[in-house]
């Protein structure tokens, strides 16, 4: 069965019974009931359905018109409306073969009427509802049962033992009075059938899917009669399912039953009449077929095959089958009973077409191997954040993208940044290392309101961040900046700017950067606020960085250059000098470079001394290390570069040189 | 002479290192060293005697460097480096690699085989619009269809105007490429999907997915079998059989499911498959005409396959994973494994 319409979850022995449960996909409400999935296993194996007609015994002294009259007042809202008028009933408990057959399909017996109305439901899947002719309020020469949108704020308390306020796009089942039923979902306590009903009548009717749907999901009441009205019933069934609860009545209750019945079905449901040809269809499924073979496949399932020329197939579908009308459904019927596992898988014949580089993808598994490289243990965490979230790490909330309905408060708006999560990580972690190195690669949401809209395009954007953890690590700045600048410089985007900026809510004050990419800014470098790190117990020293990964992916180049090395000797010479404890490295650096030339192959900051014996001084080293392209260097030359520098240093009234260091090396 | 090449021998023979040798070297060899000496001096010698002595001199330095040489050479053999044994099964410092992410290595894989037959990479937003997460895919606000996907609702300021979600397929993505681009069409868009309903063991609400799309003039059925086989076949390594199934998707016509014979137990049927001996992988089917329509296209004129799969429970089962909250618990004892 699997493999031709529906899966099977479990098969279970229920009594003497079995039970199996199945699985129906939504378009096939055809078969929701024990008829449809008989006709559906009928076509699979290649037999017929035989249906007995129901037999029923009608009285004829009682005619249902002078009984009661049933008033639609819209037929797009109701498709059809069958009723039947029953007498003489006793209600009382079910049969046992009844009350048994219900059980086994997880139903309650609540008694021999209801019983019967639900049984049929499963059967013929069609919906019946009985409502007490007593109950129900006298016209002037008959009992009438109106169809209309109920008013605004109506109320009606149903068999749910529940009060429902209605409105205009509601369609209830009303007397002249008051409303007896939700239509479609749910019946209504004032006609309700109980020990001393004995006449009642009998509805069998179709609605409009989408109204019963729209009435279901606003009230919150999902029933089996509104699940299948919501799927599209067949309106040709109402009339067997009156017929074969009435037959099913008298076998159990005696009751008897008015001659005819009331049946307002203004536009008949007719056929649909779809066209396929062999060539579509064999094109659709990579395999030809024959026209035996199609015609075969179309009698099993009940379509009358209307004509058959030059290869199309012209069909007349039965009207339960409201999921057919175009010929790729037909294609998909003859499909799944023929057999997919006949069609041959085969290579397809197309262009080859060369598929298209994705620079974003690229760079996102370089930087996952550089990190992998590195130590970092990569992190996919969820894109949401909770209100606990947003007051430690301090985001704002007019910033934040919030959800309509979120599971939970912990999960109620999406993350600004990855670096919350990735902080929450090292919590998470404390007890497994102290010393932790974490990346993520994913998107982040910043709310850009656009006028009366939310700017979806702009409030979204890729990110890359790592946070690196390390107990009593004063320096873990400098390790995340060092990161940054080797990654950078991999992705041949050396040129970067790191501009001093004072940091806020998740970023400590001091130290923080911006990074800077020929004047744009692509991200930020910082430690995490200690108030945050308390907040969350953490112990370790947290630096982090966080970077727009468009931005990255968009300047970076894989491309590299090859320049040709020097075959000249280098040689080292050393600096030393002594600065005032606040001057920064990059200033001394800075001048060094400024007047060394292109003959200063690279400079090394070597050792860097504090609390030595002057106060508030500390003492810098430097390896100078010199080279040409095209010449040994002589001593002379690099003795007046080394004399360029110290004076360029000296300059500066603050730095003291040290002599006695500077020498050859 | 003779003494002196008697006094190097066993100068040389009681040397204890290399450092000794080099000590003798220098005495005797060396630039001021006394071989060095004795030739200096031939000049002022006898003819005679400065043949005789010059041929003894340098002699006794080709016989010292060789002796020199092999002693050298043997104590060599018995210095501390050469005999330096250390124990193997001792373990030092660790070297500390990373891991990456079992669903990104997931991505990459299902990535490289589908580059390797010509589908180009492309993603999409996870912020999306109702209409392109539902109505460009045939799935009408009123069509019960629609209850499939429990839906992550985005708060606007105006409901009336705007209706933005959080997409719950990469299926959008359809219908944004194909708005755009003409057939021949061959993508995959991997990326997160979003799902409202309580998480367990095998639910999650935060997804990964790879959505497929080929499209042309005639890309069939059998076609797809042949496409999904090869990447199965390739991302498991193993020779494994498919099985297409009936489904329903409103995006797709016909539809079907996806199983491939269970790995754990070859089909014999196991935990891992339900004891049916085949697993569950993906939804796919043939593109709706009313998709290609949305999109601007003629049915008419194009043709082709549509699928997605769910890259966590590829992750699980290539891995043997068996709760899928695993993947965003950020446990380094789960990560490390990777």
């Amino acid at each position: 069965m699997a493999l031709h319409v529906f899966e099977t979850e479990k098969i279970e022995k229920k009594g003497k019974d079995w039970a199996i449960d199945v699985d129906i996909l939504p378009n096939r409400i055809d078969c929701m009931s024990h008829m449809g999935l008989a006709r559906e296993i009928g076509a699979i194996l290649g037999l017929k359905l035989k249906v007995a007609l129901p037999k029923i015994k009608e009285d004829r002294k009682e005619r249902i018109s002078k009984i009661v009259k049933v008033n639609v007042s819209d037929q797009n809202d109701c498709l059809r409306y069958t009723a039947k008028y029953v007498f003489g009933i006793k209600v009382g408990h079910s049969p046992k073969w009844l009350a048994e057959a219900l059980g086994v399909c997880g139903l309650n017996s609540i008694n021999n009427v209801v019983d019967a109305a639900n049984y049929v439901m499963l059967e013929l899947g069609q919906p019946l509802h009985c409502f007490d002719y007593d109950k129900i309020a006298a016209g002037a020469e008959n009992k009438e049962i109106i169809v209309r949108r109920a008013g605004k704020n109506e109320k009606i308390f149903c068999l749910d033992g529940k009060d429902y306020t209605l409105d205009e796009s509601i369609l209830v089942i009303a007397d002249l009075s008051k409303a007896l039923a939700i239509a479609g979902i749910k019946g209504g306590k004032a006609a309700e059938i109980d020990r001393n009903t004995t006449k009642l009548v009998l509805e069998s009717a179709n609605f409009d899917q989408h109204l019963i749907r729209a009435a279901s999901k606003k009230l919150n009441l999902k029933t089996d009669a509104s699940w299948r009205y919501e799927h599209g019933l067949d309106p040709n069934l109402t009339e067997l399912a009156v017929q074969r609860f009435v037959e099913i009545i008298q076998q159990i209750s005696d009751g008897k039953c008015a001659q005819g019945a009331f049946d307002f079905y203004p536009r008949k449901n007719l056929p649909k009449r779809v066209k396929i040809s062999l060539s579509k269809l064999g094109k659709i499924l990579g395999q030809d077929a024959t026209c035996i073979q199609v015609n075969k496949v179309f009698k099993l399932l009940g379509f009358r095959i209307v004509n058959i020329e030059n290869e199309n197939f012209i069909v007349d579908i039965p009207t339960f089958r409201s999921d057919i009308s175009i010929p790729e459904d037909l294609a998909e019927e003859f499909a799944r009973l023929y057999g997919y596992e006949k069609i041959e898988p085969k290579f397809p014949k197309a262009t080859l077409v060369p598929s298209q580089k994705n620079d974003s993808i690229f760079w996102g598994n370089y930087l996952r191997g550089y990190f992998q490289g590195l130590g970092f243990y990569e992190q996919i965490n969820y894109n949401f954040i909770g209100e606990r979230e947003k007051d430690i790490f301090g985001f704002k909330q007019e910033n934040l993208v919030e959800l309509e309905n979120p599971l939970s408060t912990e999960f109620k708006y999406l993350r600004p940044c990855l670096i919350a999560g990735l902080v929450k990580n090292i919590k998470e972690n404390a007890a497994l290392s102290s010393e932790m190195k974490f990346v993520e690669i994913g998107h982040i949401f910043e709310k850009k309101v656009a006028g009366e809209f939310i700017d979806a395009a702009a409030s979204e954007k890729p990110a890359l961040s790592i946070v690196i953890a390390r107990k009593k690590d004063e320096e873990i700045f400098l390790e995340a900046k060092g990161i940054a600048e080797s990654m950078l410089a991999g992705m041949a985007l050396p040129e970067v700017a790191y501009i001093e900026q004072k940091g806020s809510g998740i970023w400590a004050e001091y130290p923080f950067v911006h990074i800077e990419l020929d004047g744009e800014k692509i991200g930020h470098i910082g430690e995490i606020n200690k108030d945050v790190l308390d907040a969350l117990k953490i112990q370790q020293e947290v630096a982090a960085f966080e970077i727009d990964f468009n931005k990255l992916a968009r300047l970076a180049t894989e491309e590299s250059y090859y320049e040709e090395f020097s075959k000249f000797p280098s040689v080292v010479r050393d600096i030393s000098l002594l600065v005032p404890s606040q001057t920064r490295v990059g200033d001394v650096l800075d001048t060094i470079n400024s007047v060394g030339g292109d003959l200063i192959k690279d400079v090394d900051l070597f050792d860097i001394f504090e609390n030595g014996d002057e106060q508030d001084k500390k003492s810098l080293a430097f390896h100078i290390i010199y080279q040409a392209q095209d010449r040994t260097l002589t001593s002379s030359e690099i003795d007046m570069q080394q004399l360029a520098i110290i004076s360029a240093l000296e300059r500066n009234k603050n730095w003291v040189v040290k002599k006695d260091n500077n020498q050859k090396k | 002479m003779l003494e002196l090449k008697k006094a190097a021998e066993s100068e040389v023979e009681q040397a204890r290192n290399p450092e000794d040798l080099d000590r003798i070297f220098n005495r005797y060899l060396g630039k001021e060293g006394l071989v060095v000496r004795i030739l200096r001096s031939l000049k002022d010698m006898e003819p005679l005697q400065r043949v005789e002595i010059g041929k003894s001199a340098n002699e006794f330095n080709v016989a010292l460097r060789d002796l020199i040489y092999k002693k050298n050479q043997e104590l060599k053999k018995h210095s501390k480096r050469a005999q330096k044994k250390i124990d193997i099964t001792r373990p030092r410092r660790k070297v500390q690699f990373g891991h990456i992410h079992p669903l990104s290595q997931t991505f990459r894989r299902v990535e490289e085989i589908f580059q390797g037959m010509g589908f180009t990479v492309v993603e999409g937003t996870e912020l999306e619009t109702e209409y392109y997460n539902f109505d460009a895919l045939n799935i009408p606000y009123d069509h019960p269809a629609r209850d499939k996907w429990d839906t992550f609702w985005i708060k606007v300021p105006n409901p009336e105007k705007q209706k933005l979600l959080l997409r719950t397929h990469t299926s959008p993505m359809q219908a944004r490429f194909l708005e755009k681009h003409n057939p021949p069409i061959r993508i995959i868009v991997p990326g997160r999907v979003f799902r409202h309903e309580a998480t367990d063991a095998s639910h999650e609400f935060d997804l990964c997915q790879i959505e497929g799309l080929m499209v042309g003039d005639d890309i069939s059925v059998a076609n797809f079998k042949v496409v999904i086989s090869e990447f199965l076949k390739r991302f498991l390594n193993k020779d494994i059989k498919i099985r297409l199934r009936p489904s329903f998707f409103s995006f797709t016509e016909p539809s079907f499911e996806i199983d491939f014979s269970c790995v754990a137990c070859k089909g014999k049927g196991c935990g891992v498959c339900k004891q049916s001996g085949w697993v569950e992988l993906m939804g796919a089917g043939m593109v709706h005409p009313n998709v290609f329509k949305a999109a601007g296209l003629n049915p008419n004129d194009c043709q082709g396959f549509a699928f997605g799969i769910g890259a966590d429970r590829l992750a699980m089962l290539k891995y043997g994973i068996k709760d899928i909250r695993h993947f965003r618990s950020g446990d380094m004892r789960f990560l490390s494994q990777f």
